[in-house]
């Protein structure tokens, strides 16, 4: 009798013991190659800028066209202060949203943002929905001038921004109109910012 | 006596359920383990007596996109897995050796061939996947005979004209009649090593480009302005010029490129009409490439840069490889400086033949530019945007001394290269 218990523990063991492996050989395997589990660092963590306790809102600089030069203006508006995305988010709201001194829209009034993520090394992926190129009015200035008002937008107010990559509908896009190459990211461009 | 009977049963149904459960973990994760050798893609070169081939495995069905830039084959594969490559030592006659190089797309492979005059076919198993890919050499003929029949890659390509998709296709040559007043007899000979000249008319086919207010399209414009540049290059100069376009068709920003590098362009001018927001927008302006690299990139680049024209020679066989893989991506990198130059050229004469306004000489990230392995510049002739321009760009006559501008800069670039 005892003999037999101390052999059935010693099954139980064995079974244990094989579940056990085969569940750590499956993890070894799944988790794979290196490259494969590349996930974007999405709502990496947030510096800071506020107490998250109240809604405090702060002060950003956003970049328009204008109909008289071929220059960006600077227009201050206030968003709420909250992690890196959600300001990226705003602050192209607010840019869709238009301005209040009279400049013109950098973008067609139709579109939709639909996500933005930043990744660790500072690239903030931003993705439009289909009209920003079915509506564009197209032509190499106006692609500049879209491209470069969120661009600089978005670089010049959240730090953890460094370089700008454009999506459409959750793809990567050629071009907006045929000219200017999406598939590499954008640096902030001062010198067509109006002094 | 019953109790310990009904302990054994459940004893023996849970030694069944753990044995079912091992079994199902095994059997499940046993052909994920296999598939990571199935990834693995193989390459090998085979000499033939007329031919040679290059063959192509892998375990995994790949999606694949066959492109030959001068002296290389650019073999894009597609897969959702990420691959292996392993290549036999390569022996052969014609291929030099095999490139690998995972990109943002996909993978490619570039076959390295001694000499750019070859054409090749290519046949494709999907499972389990084998491309081959036969690569003859041209048969030898004067130098400035008429294309080779043979280059076409698909019978039906051999009817259609000279643009279009077919980027592998050469291009023919028409024959320049009557030899009168020619400017470039004046030129020096190291101008004339110039040959060919790629246009690329701007837009077309569905791809509208930018529309006026009143009902212009860019991609109307920049084809009646090629054509005419185009006819007037070809009767004053003896130089070959290959359009992108000849036709209101779709052709993709890399087929452009593509067509100039299969084309040996020893310039390239791709001609647009502006838009912008704002409608008061006016003048013309010529932009060459500006190109923001990786920290990578950049080094390899600022190394092309320093070495070019004659960078291929200078470059030590074992780099090659990873150097032509930027070609691919960003081979207008290597000629910026001449570049510019072109398009200062080219802009003083738009702002002396035109009465337009000068927006002068500018750099930015163009599609069309990034790839094309000569000098090339982008013209921006007038806001199509702008009624007033819209108007001229419309009227024969203002086309017709664009084309007159871009040729005079074209002259006088030619007359600077000595």
């Amino acid at each position: 009798m005892k003999r037999r218990r101390t052999k059935r523990i010693k099954l139980f063991l064995f079974f244990f013991l094989l579940i056990l492996a085969s569940g750590l050989a499956l993890l070894f395997f799944l988790s794979g190659p290196g490259e494969k589990v590349k996930v974007m660092a999405k709502k990496e963590a947030a510096p800071q800028e506020s107490s998250p306790a109240e809604p405090l809102r702060r002060q950003v600089i956003l970049y328009f066209p204008s109909a008289e030069d071929d220059l960006l203006h600077p227009e201050l508006r206030e968003i709420k202060a909250a992690s890196p995305e959600i300001e990226a988010e705003e602050i192209i709201q607010e840019l869709m949203a238009g301005s209040k001194e009279g400049y013109l829209s950098p973008l067609p009034p139709q579109t939709r943002i639909r996500q933005v993520f930043i990744t660790r090394d500072g690239t903030a992926y931003v993705d439009f929905s289909r009209e920003l190129v079915e509506r564009h009015p197209s032509g190499s200035a106006a692609e500049l001038t879209t491209i470069y008002a969120i661009v600089n937008s978005l670089i010049s107010n959240i730090k953890s921004i460094k370089q700008v990559f454009f999506l459409i509908e959750g793809s990567e896009r050629e071009t907006l109109s045929g000219h200017i190459n999406l598939n590499r990211p954008f640096s902030a461009l001062p010198s067509i910012i109006a002094r | 006596m019953a109790r310990r009977q009904k302990a054994a049963h459940i004893y023996a149904l849970k030694k069944l359920i753990f044995l079912l459960f091992s079994i199902f973990i095994l059997w499940s994760f046993f052909p994920y383990v296999f598939s990571q050798t199935n990834n693995l893609v193989q390459a090998k070169v085979e000499d033939r007596t007329d031919s040679t081939r290059v063959i192509i495995t892998s375990g995994l069905p790949l999606e694949v996109f066959l492109n030959k830039f001068g002296s290389s084959l650019e073999v894009r594969l597609k897969s959702p897995e990420s691959l292996r490559f392993r290549s036999e030592p390569v022996r052969s006659r014609l291929v030099r050796a095999l490139g690998w190089a995972s990109t943002k797309q996909g993978y490619l492979i570039a076959i390295d061939c001694a000499t750019a005059d070859f054409y090749y076919k290519n046949s494709i198993q999907p499972r389990p996947f084998r491309l081959e890919i036969e690569l003859r050499l041209i048969p030898q003929q004067e130098e400035h005979s008429q294309p080779q029949p043979q280059i076409q890659v698909k019978p039906e390509e051999k009817m259609s004209s000279s643009v279009g998709h077919e980027v592998n296709a050469p291009i023919p040559i028409k024959n320049i009649g009557k030899v009168e007043n020619r400017d470039d007899l004046s030129l020096p000979p190291a101008a004339r090593r110039i040959r060919t000249i790629v246009i690329d008319p701007g837009h077309g086919g569905l791809e509208t480009g930018a529309r006026g207010p009143n009902g212009t399209l860019e991609k109307d414009i920049t084809l009646a302005i090629s054509l005419k540049l185009k006819e007037m290059i070809e009767r004053r100069l003896a130089l070959r010029v290959v359009l992108t376009r000849d036709k209101d068709v779709d052709v993709s920003l890399e087929n452009r490129a593509a067509l100039a590098n299969n084309n040996r362009a020893d310039l390239f001018i791709s001609i647009h009409a502006n838009g912008a927001f704002r409608p008061k927008a006016h003048g013309s302006e010529t932009y060459f490439l500006s190109l923001k690299a990786s920290d990578e990139e950049a080094r390899r680049l600022a190394y092309l840069e320093n070495n070019s024209p004659e960078f291929e020679k200078k470059i030590e066989e074992e780099n090659q490889n990873q150097i032509m893989m930027i070609l691919w991506d960003m081979a207008q990198a290597a000629f910026l400086k001449q570049s510019s130059e072109l398009a200062e050229i080219i802009q003083t004469e738009l702002n002396k033949l035109l009465g337009t306004a000068n927006r002068g000489v500018k750099q930015a990230p163009f599609k069309v530019l990034t790839g094309v392995a000569c000098p090339a510049v982008l013209v921006e002739v007038a806001f199509i945007s702008n009624p007033e321009e819209e108007a001229k760009l419309k009227d024969e006559n203002f086309q017709a001394s664009v084309a007159e501008a871009i040729y005079q800069g074209l002259l006088n670039y030619l007359r600077k290269i000595t």
